[in-house]
């Protein structure tokens, strides 16, 4: 059953230094040919019945680059709603790496208790911002009808979030977890918490693999819509994507900051244990920004010509929709994931895996953490040989 | 593209909080701890070994009649 794809990685070890990496994807990239000949608002409709995971974040991207092909604008207050709404997705998703991925790391069992709470808080959250109503199809409906009107999230679900957050992976308030700023306090709450993700920090630091799989990839910078709309014509690009030659990585590391980071940054590059600690960050981050008043949301690009170009800030990274409208439907629809980015043959994944040395066993241990802190979104096969 | 797809519940295992689900000629296990209630002929969508939620099973032919269009499954394959 790989319908929705699979990467295939494989490691080929020389001697025990660096090896060659290579990274096969089967993921159905160009699915979304299925939009061809759609009324826009029956393709925004479909679209995350579709892509149903990152569902919110393929919707947000999908309804801007449509408005933008019609030559239509959501209000501030709509656009700062659709992104509240996609951070409550990241939330999801970085929590279902912590409770249901990372206790395996540890020998131990998944925790689902929590992501079913998640999930429940997910739906409420939804609930109380929308009232219902789809925040995702073009402006100059309900949507943007409504976008004058006050949008009031009870306490209750807020605080529902940081007894989740706090019980089963930070320990404390995710504000005062944000408040470390050294790695002796990181050191020192790993060893103390007892929640998983504490337990594999620990772990991590203890084996001293802070700093595996540290390699220089740049992070994708915010792109020129003009550009954009050339490039996502051509297959290969939205198969093997490279800006300006180069590759890039689109990942929680290259969008969050704090001192913490900063100095881990300082000491151990791209790391492993800078790239889980990014992912708290960015988890304890938006955990206290989900109040829609609270985002900064700049969504970019003119709409002069039929083709729209359409962002959100996905879980895994920055996520690109270029729709071309023509009398009202869709002429064409791509769709440019983040996955794309981090998995490309010689992106962040490859050459990160390509500097890891030991005994096979324990490089197959690193990269599997290291492909898991960067996250594929699909099952992968990984030999190590 | 992150899909995740729709498959019926053919079996149940209660212990262990697993069930089996058809896609197709296709079975596989997988684990229902995210979704409560579910019994034998449910739909559910499933991503990388859990049930995420219920549908209908109207959903569901839709949710299919869309992935066969995109030429990712033949179609009737609920």
């Amino acid at each position: 059953m790989t319908i929705e794809g699979r990467l295939s990685i494989s490691m080929n070890t020389r001697d025990g230094h660096q090896h060659q990496v290579l990274i096969d994807s089967s993921r159905p990239v160009h699915a979304s040919r299925i939009f061809h000949g759609k009324a826009v608002d029956e393709a925004l409709h479909m679209l995350p019945m579709l892509f149903s995971v990152c569902a919110t974040a393929q919707a947000c991207a999908g309804v801007r680059a449509c408005e933008q092909a019609l030559h239509r604008c959501a209000s501030p207050r709509v656009e700062r709603l659709r992104d509240a709404l996609v951070n409550m997705e990241t939330v999801r998703e970085h929590l279902w790496r912590i409770m249901l991925d990372w206790p395996g790391f540890l020998g131990q069992a998944p925790q689902p208790q929590s992501m079913t709470a998640m999930l429940a808080l997910q739906q409420d959250y939804r609930q109380a911002m929308t009232g219902g109503v789809d925040a995702f199809q073009p402006s100059q409906t309900q949507a943007d009808a409504d976008a004058d009107a006050d949008i009031t999230i009870p306490d209750t679900l807020l605080q529902r979030l940081e007894h989740i957050l706090q019980h089963n992976v930070f320990d404390h308030s995710p504000t005062s977890w944000l408040e470390m700023t050294d790695l002796d306090q990181l050191q020192s709450w790993a060893t103390s918490s007892t929640t998983v993700a504490a337990q594999l920090l620990d772990r991590i630091m203890q084996l001293e693999w802070h700093a595996i799989g540290q390699c220089q990839v740049q992070a994708l910078p915010v792109l020129d819509t003009e550009q954009l709309r050339q490039v996502m014509r051509n297959d290969d690009f939205i198969v093997h994507p490279q800006w300006a030659d180069h590759c890039c990585e689109t990942t929680s590391l290259t969008r969050v900051d704090s001192t913490l980071l900063q100095l881990l940054r300082e000491h151990y590059g791209n790391g492993l244990l800078v790239r889980m600690v990014a992912l708290l960050t960015e988890l304890a981050q938006l955990s206290s920004t989900l109040m829609p008043d609270t985002i900064d949301t700049a969504v970019g690009g003119s709409g002069e010509q039929d083709t729209g170009i359409g962002h959100s800030s996905a879980a895994r990274g920055q996520l690109h929709h270029c729709v071309q409208v023509h009398e009202q439907s869709i002429s064409s629809y791509r769709i440019l994931a983040p996955t794309e980015w981090n998995f490309h043959p010689q992106g962040v994944v490859a050459s990160s895996l390509a500097t890891l040395t030991g005994d096979q066993e324990q490089i197959d241990q690193q990269a599997r953490l290291l492909i898991n802190a960067i996250d594929p979104c699909v099952d992968y096969d990984l030999r190590v040989q | 593209m992150c899909l995740a797809l729709p498959a019926r519940v053919i079996a149940i295992d209660e212990l262990t909080d697993m069930a089996t689900v058809a896609l197709g000629e296709v079975r596989k296990k997988i684990s229902l701890a995210l979704v409560e209630d579910v019994e034998v002929d449910d739909f559910v969508l499933i991503h990388v070994g859990y049930a995420l939620n219920k549908l209908s099973a109207q959903e569901a032919e839709r949710t299919l009649q869309l992935f066969a269009e995109a030429g990712l499954t033949d179609a009737g394959w609920s």
